[in-house]
């Protein structure tokens, strides 16, 4: 028991025993600036000659120089390499926003949902029309909690911890500040499995009346993007989400 | 990548955008624009470690990008712990976006030197290893015991399982992966996050605490 705790706690806190440089005449930031008057062709030593001094004292931190340095300079030598997506933070460690002054008119509605008796998710897109064309002035706590809204052109609702292992988070976008079309991205988590990459293969449709008309699968990541949705349409669409159905055809789709 | 928010002007307004003095939005978008940039410094730094780690090597862009995705999100949750204190000591004297590069390259080299990331290695010279330093007794981590075993009820079967059998039992993460259906560098992955969410869960219960970094 107390070797396997001991492991533990080793892991996710560390090794207190690793070398402490706050105890001596120097830190990081100190360092960080000589190191960027360095970089920036100054007379570091000549600037900054304590740190100079300090450096020249101590073994321990002159390899914390030179490992700086190298990093320091590599990332400044640029371009660095591009990522092949772009991140998805959880950014729920911040505290929520503050509620801004009462609406002087009434709350816009939050998009509608159900679960169907056949085990998937319809979400009603209609209301997300009107939260795209109105400016972000409020804040509100339904079922469907906004994550976020960054102005005009583009709104958050999740739906989370609502369903029997399904999380969703939809994001209707403008594809340009002005344009007529717009994405509408859905990010569907399936806590069992562990998150990625096994959120792969859950079903998402894009309906009009009860006609699909887009039909995708999630990747890795439990994430489907349909584009060039026109912003006239999105009143009457509908996004389903059916974990573990197989795929639709829209081609063989009546109407 | 891009974001369209304003960056902030110099280091005095990260360090109020950051912590909150300009407002719960701004400080949304100043961890995101931070979070962003680190990203993409991580993503490379994990490419260039690979010569270091062996087991680096055979993961993919999109695994890389994801380890990158883990380690910038633990640091971004370690400038805001404790009232900020990991903040408290950035002084505005260098650039802040070295400053945090610096912090985040610190994260990755402490954690590429824990013992899971170096299974291969160690499945080669496992009798020459020095052992763990003997361990304390259990009343020493009975605390510590109690709430990790709470934190532990909070994952999922499948992360509990990665984490007991990776780090209490030292199963390769191969074995694991096959059992689970999943890949050798999916496991890693996840433990990475699996032990973020357990720290967050620790701290929270006045366990640890993230100020170094």
């Amino acid at each position: 028991m107390s070797r396997s705790i001991h492991k533990r706690m080793q892991e996710l806190l560390g090794d207190a025993a690793a070398p402490d440089l706050s105890a001596e005449q120097l830190d990081r930031e100190t360092l960080l600036v000589y190191i960027e008057a360095e970089l920036g062709g100054r007379d570091a030593a000549k600037v900054h000659p304590q740190t100079a001094l300090a450096l020249a004292a101590s073994a321990l931190w002159r390899q914390e120089y030179e490992a700086l340095k190298a990093f320091l300079a590599w990332e400044a030598q640029g371009p660095l390499a591009q990522p092949p997506r772009p991140p998805r933070f959880d950014f729920s460690y911040l505290p929520a926003p503050t509620p801004v002054a009462a609406p002087t008119t009434a709350l816009l509605p939050e998009p509608s949902w159900y679960w169907a008796p056949l085990g998937y998710l319809v979400v009603d897109l209609a209301n997300a029309v009107a939260r795209l064309l109105q400016p972000p002035q409020r804040q509100s706590a339904y079922s469907f909690v906004r994550a976020g809204q960054g102005g005009q052109n583009e709104v958050h609702f999740t739906l989370e911890n609502q369903l029997d292992d399904l999380n969703v988070r939809l994001t209707i976008a403008r594809e340009s500040a002005t344009g007529d079309q717009c994405q509408v991205i859905v990010e569907a988590e399936i806590p069992s499995r562990g998150g990625w990459p096994n959120l792969a293969d859950t079903i998402v449709n894009l309906k009009q009346a009860d006609t699909v008309v887009q039909s995708r699968l999630t990747d890795d990541f439990g994430k489907v993007v349909f584009s060039a949705v026109a912003l006239t349409q999105l009143a009457g669409l509908q996004v389903e989400v059916l974990p573990g159905l197989p795929p639709v055809d829209p081609d063989h789709q009546s109407g | 990548m891009q974001s369209s928010e304003p960056w902030p002007q110099d280091n005095s307004e990260w360090v109020k955008a950051m912590s909150g003095q300009l407002g719960a939005e701004r400080q949304r978008q100043s961890h995101e624009l931070l979070g962003n940039y680190l990203y993409i410094v991580a993503f490379n730094y994990l490419r260039l470690y690979q010569g270091n780690l062996p087991l680096l090597a055979s993961f993919a862009d999109e695994e890389w990008a994801a380890l990158a995705e883990e380690f910038v999100q633990d640091f971004l949750i370690r400038l805001t712990v404790n009232q900020y204190a990991r903040l408290q000591t950035y002084r505005g004297e260098g650039s802040f976006q070295k400053w945090s590069a610096v912090g985040l390259k610190r994260i990755i080299d402490k954690e590429f030197k824990k013992k899971s990331w170096h299974e291969r290695e160690r499945l080669d010279d496992e009798a020459e290893r020095p052992e763990f330093a003997k361990p304390p007794t259990a009343i020493d981590h009975l605390p510590e015991q109690l709430a990790l075993d709470r934190c532990l009820q909070h994952l999922s079967d499948r992360e509990r399982q990665i984490f007991l059998r990776r780090i209490d039992h030292d199963e390769d993460a191969q074995v694991v992966a096959n059992d689970l259906g999943t890949s050798a560098n999916a496991i890693h992955i996840a433990l990475s996050r699996i032990k973020n969410k357990l720290r967050r869960c620790l701290e929270e219960q006045g366990i640890g605490g993230r100020a170094d970094g």
